[in-house]
């Protein structure tokens, strides 16, 4: 049987992908993650899906999924990011 | 005190972020609420690729193993290895996930892979850093400064003065 609670959509899982010659944009992603982690939850910057014509729920926000992954080449830092759309909440 | 590992840079690597010690409860459709315990963020997990290593180098992480106990032994591992990447500090302590894996290539060389994970990682903790503001002369007062409900506002001085100074006595 399946119940129906509310009619609002979330959970969209979002992963994107950074591709870096430095680590700077690792560093910054990991700084982001250390304060937000799946607690706090944090608003996405429109440059970030620009073009992909993606829109959510207003006032959803975004937590991390689960923690990003990095691959380290020395010159190629891959960074991937999967992030969870949830409800509004205080922290 | 652990053995550190030894100062041997790998040719490639891959790791997470660790997980913040948050969990989750949610019960007849309400929630998840999220509870943060600590601020710590732990079990990051490396795995180190060694290519080519020679014998002396790959006797270095045989003994390392040795010597910590295999899985069970906590050590430190040199910054200098990661590359820039500031996921740890010098103090994180690290574990063997499982016993490093050799392959053999003759000629007595050897691709190494090391997978570690941390068990304590790093806690955040906010700094509050002046700078290199100076002291300024002292300024004697004889009367509250703080009186009454209205807002107080902090005028700041040029940047290279301290602004305000709080003393416990």
């Amino acid at each position: 049987m399946c119940v129906r609670r509310n009619n609002a959509a979330y959970n969209h899982l979002l992963t994107l992908t950074f591709v870096s010659d430095t680590v700077d944009d690792q560093n910054s992603i990991y700084s982001h993650y250390t304060t937000q982690n799946r607690f706090a939850p944090f608003d996405l910057p429109a440059s970030v899906l620009a073009g992909s014509d993606l829109t959510f729920a207003s006032t959803y926000q975004f937590i991390y999924a689960r923690p990003p992954q990095v691959t380290y080449d020395p010159g190629v830092i891959v960074v991937s990011v999967e992030l969870q759309l949830v409800a509004p909440y205080e922290v | 005190m652990a053995l550190p590992f030894p100062q041997l840079f790998p040719q490639s690597m891959t790791l997470d972020h660790g997980e913040a010690q948050v969990t989750e409860y949610s019960a007849f459709g309400v929630g998840p609420v999220r509870f943060r315990h600590n601020s710590y963020i732990n079990g990051q997990k490396f795995s180190l690729t060694y290519r080519a290593l020679d014998q002396t180098s790959v006797n270095l992480i045989r003994n390392h193993y040795e010597v910590n106990s295999g899985v069970a032994g906590e050590f430190t591992v040199p910054m200098v290895l990661f590359g820039g990447l500031n996921v740890v500090t010098a103090a994180s302590v690290f574990r063997y996930s499982e016993a490093p894996t050799e392959v053999h290539l003759g000629m007595q060389l050897y691709d190494v892979t090391v997978d570690m994970q941390v068990i304590e990682g790093i806690e955040m903790l906010f700094v509050l850093d002046g700078g290199p503001a100076a002291l300024p002369a002292e300024e004697p007062f004889s009367s509250l400064v703080f009186t009454g409900t209205a807002p107080f506002t902090l005028n700041g001085s040029s940047p290279d003065q301290a602004t305000l100074l709080l003393n416990a006595i």
